[in-house]
């Protein structure tokens, strides 16, 4: 019985240390944004391949939602041959900095 | 000749009216799809951090959204068994609704440096 605890405490640890393993860092971002700030860092920036719309304003957004936007685009679950290309060139560590780094972001004053 | 202005003029003007989205009939359809259920009541808190907020986010870029999810697992689609579901009965008039009152409501959506 007690060696069942003590491999459910293991368990457990071991699962906190997966979960631990990749954290955002805002700090981390500015080397890391240079692929983005062409198109999202100028307000109103039109993409026009494949389709012509102003691209999403993504500062602000939850870095969640970020996250998994570019996981879809990296997996090809979103098709955009401009995101594709990007998020494929990026670690899931690069993601999670650039995620943290746009959540933080405010409105200009 | 005045008549051919005014002609010119007046289709211009119902050219802009269609591309951009009746609010309203887009703010009714929010209502009727259940959007605030996920997206939040302002459409700027949504009830999980894996949504997205859309208050205020670019017009076109919703259209283009939603309209990509249309598209499903075809090109230039998206792939989302919520929102793939969500966009099938809309028509792309109401697409246009919907992104004419999102892109209304105020909030705190950025693009800069």
């Amino acid at each position: 019985m007690k060696k069942i605890y003590a491999l459910l405490v293991l368990a457990g640890l071991l699962n906190v240390a997966a979960a631990a393993d990749i954290v955002g860092n805002a700090k981390a971002a500015p080397a890391k944004i240079e692929m983005c700030i062409g198109c999202h860092g100028i307000p109103g920036y039109k993409a026009t391949f494949p389709e012509v719309f102003q691209v999403p304003m993504i500062g602000g957004q939850s870095a969640k939602y970020i996250e998994n936007a570019l996981k879809e685009y990296q997996k090809g679950d979103r098709k955009h041959p401009t995101m594709h290309g990007i998020a494929a060139s990026l670690s899931d560590q690069d993601i999670a900095d650039v995620a943290a780094y746009y959540s933080q972001q405010q409105a200009a004053k | 000749m005045k008549k051919l202005m005014m002609a010119l003029v007046c289709s211009a003007v119902s050219l802009t009216a269609f591309a951009s989205g009746n609010v309203d009939a887009g703010k009714a359809l929010t209502e009727k799809y259940s959007c605030f259920a996920c997206h939040g009541k302002d459409f700027k808190s949504p009830i999980d951090p894996s949504y997205p907020k859309l208050a205020g986010q670019n017009q076109d870029y919703i259209q283009h959204a939603l309209t990509a999810y249309k598209r499903g697992d075809g090109p230039n689609g998206r792939n989302n068994a919520i929102m793939d579901g969500q966009v099938k009965p809309l028509s792309d008039q109401d697409i246009k609704d919907l992104a004419a009152y999102l892109h209304s409501l105020p909030g705190e959506l950025t693009a800069h440096r």
